[in-house]
């Protein structure tokens, strides 16, 4: 496999990069040994609150979890509507450019204002912020099935429930794929920013904690840990599963 | 056993009360065809069926303005025997394809078999089109599965006909590959395959080779005419390829541009034939003047 020695060697880079970087200015750029230390001391010893840091990736991991799921799934009932009744279409075609536009902070603010600090109001926000992003991918896909297809399956008598099964669902399979990793590269980050604005727990919650207490190295060492796990997702779930999902693909 | 095709259809040639092993003996067994299973079916022989179109009009409305696709079609079809309906781009072969199907009514006319009016849908057709439409996300297999279910065939006897139709298009081995793993040529055969599975009584095929490579097409001209010999399906062949029509049909409608049926024309030529027959070339020659003659002239001389 060539692939390992490619990231091995750019692993290396980015580690070397970041060392120089510590020897230029050690207090704003603690080197990654000292903050690789602390990841070990999160994660087996807990951090301060006595918590290990994978508690607190846990916490932010069910609201992604959660605001994914949900946005994907606003977002396909959605788009079948769209495609199956046009007035839906038009509807969602000319306010989906104005859903999409508000700042993300502005979002999770009037949401935490009106739910208050909390788990669920962190899920509604990033919800609302990324559902028409899914949308967007969603609608592309149902309006790209080729309708040959359809009309193939409408000379067989195909029922419109076995159209669905055999011919949209699959077709948008690649979508729904595409649209989830997007969503998941974005509602972490997001979680995070609407942790760090007030929740007791979850990565953006120790964020907080450690920036205000002026400390750099505690802070890095959650971004790494949180990017540790989100390649690990990438590479060791999504990447298998779609592969398994898309044999059809590599014939 | 219950009836293995959709409800709605009737099929003429079925016989629903066997369901041998499927892949043994290629005409009994779940709801195959028992009747027409040699070439000599394939002429009118006084015991085939004929379906008379008489009198089509199909127009189109275009604001307030009527735009008439064809009118007073008259033409027979015999039952197990291979039509083609030729002409140039845009004179309605299609929409006649679409009406004699059911697909959409025609305006004016009737169509009886054997003196008798039937309605347009009622004939159990099935479509092979000019690309292969498969899902590319099943295998070939499941593709051929799919037409199977869509006409609820039941699923015990779903196996046993995807097999016996994938060895007729020489593609069983392929069973489960995926459509993307297969060439243009043999795609179309999966199409046609699918398309004979659930065993319609007339085969459409709305230009089926015109997107192949000649040489490609070439074979495949002569594979449906084995498969034709076969199965003894009465099979409705769209093409604008004048060589096509002439080596592969016994009879050919021809329509000008005008959607004016201009000519009927029988090809007697012996069967088994090879292109390049001077029977073929000097009927298809004949047909094309004839044709070009009728264009020169216009229709309203004519």
């Amino acid at each position: 496999m060539n692939r390992a020695p490619r990231i091995a060697v750019s692993l290396v880079a980015f580690v070397a990069g970041w060392w120089l970087l510590s020897l230029y200015n050690g207090r704003m750029f603690p080197s990654p040994v000292a903050v690789g230390g602390l990841i070990v001391e999160f994660v087996f010893e807990g951090d301060i609150d006595n918590r290990s840091a994978l508690y607190h990736l846990w916490v932010t991991f069910g609201r992604v979890l959660a605001s994914t799921a949900l946005a994907l799934g606003i977002a396909l009932v959605i788009g079948i509507a769209m495609k199956t009744n046009d007035g839906v279409a038009k509807a969602f075609e000319a306010w989906l450019p104005v859903w999409m536009t508000p700042p993300d902070v502005v979002v999770i603010l009037v949401v935490m204002v009106i739910l208050g600090f909390n788990s669920l109001a962190v899920v509604v926000a990033v919800t609302f912020a990324y559902t028409p992003f899914a949308l967007v991918t969603i609608w592309q896909g149902l309006q790209e099935v080729d309708p040959g297809l359809v009309e193939m399956a409408d000379a067989f008598e195909a029922s419109r429930v076995e159209i669905w099964r055999q011919i949209y669902v699959p077709h948008l399979m690649s979508y729904i794929f595409s649209s989830l990793r997007n969503l998941f590269g974005m509602t972490w980050k997001v979680a995070v920013i609407a942790e760090v604005f007030g929740i007791s727990n979850g990565v953006g919650s120790r964020v907080r904690f450690w920036f205000l207490q002026g400390n750099i190295a505690e802070v890095l060492a959650y971004a790494v840990l949180f990017v540790g796990v989100v390649l690990v997702i990438e590479y060791a779930v999504l990447n298998p599963v779609q592969n398994r999902a898309f044999a059809w693909r590599q014939a | 056993m219950a009836d293995t095709t959709a409800s709605t259809t009737q099929m003429s040639q079925s016989d629903d009360t066997t369901t041998g092993p499927p892949v043994d003996e290629s005409h009994s067994g779940d709801g195959e065809p028992t009747a027409p299973a040699s070439s000599d079916s394939h002429s009118a022989d006084g015991q085939a069926s004929v379906i008379a179109f008489s009198n089509l009009k199909k127009s189109f409305a275009n604001g307030e303005e009527s735009f008439t696709v064809f009118e007073g079609l008259d033409f027979e079809i015999t039952e197990g025997s291979f039509t083609s309906i030729m002409g140039p781009s845009g004179c309605g072969k299609s929409t006649l394809l679409n009406v004699i199907s059911g697909l959409i009514p025609p305006d004016e006319g009737e169509i009886r078999r054997d003196g008798e009016i039937v309605e347009p849908g009622e004939f159990f057709y099935s479509y092979v089109f000019q690309e292969p439409r498969l899902l590319d996300w099943l295998t070939i297999g499941e593709n051929v599965r799919f037409a199977l279910r869509a006409q609820g065939v039941p699923p015990e006897d779903q196996s046993g006909r995807i097999y016996r139709y994938l060895e007729l298009v020489g593609l069983e081995d392929k069973i489960d590959s995926y459509p993307q793993q297969l060439s243009g040529g043999m795609r179309q055969r999966v199409g046609i395959a699918r398309a004979l599975a659930v065993d319609p009584e007339i085969l459409f095929m709305d230009e089926p080779f015109s997107s192949l490579d000649e040489f490609t097409a070439k074979e495949l001209r002569a594979d449906l005419l084995e498969i034709w010999k076969e199965t003894g399906k009465t099979i409705i062949f769209v093409t604008h390829n004048s060589s096509e029509a002439v080596f592969l049909s016994d009879s050919i409608l021809i329509l000008d541009d005008n959607g004016q049926l201009f000519d009927q024309v029988s090809v007697d030529a012996p069967r088994p034939r090879t292109i390049g027959d001077e029977a073929l070339i000097e009927t298809e020659s004949t047909m094309m003047e004839q044709f070009f003659a009728h264009l020169d002239t216009g229709p309203d001389e004519s």
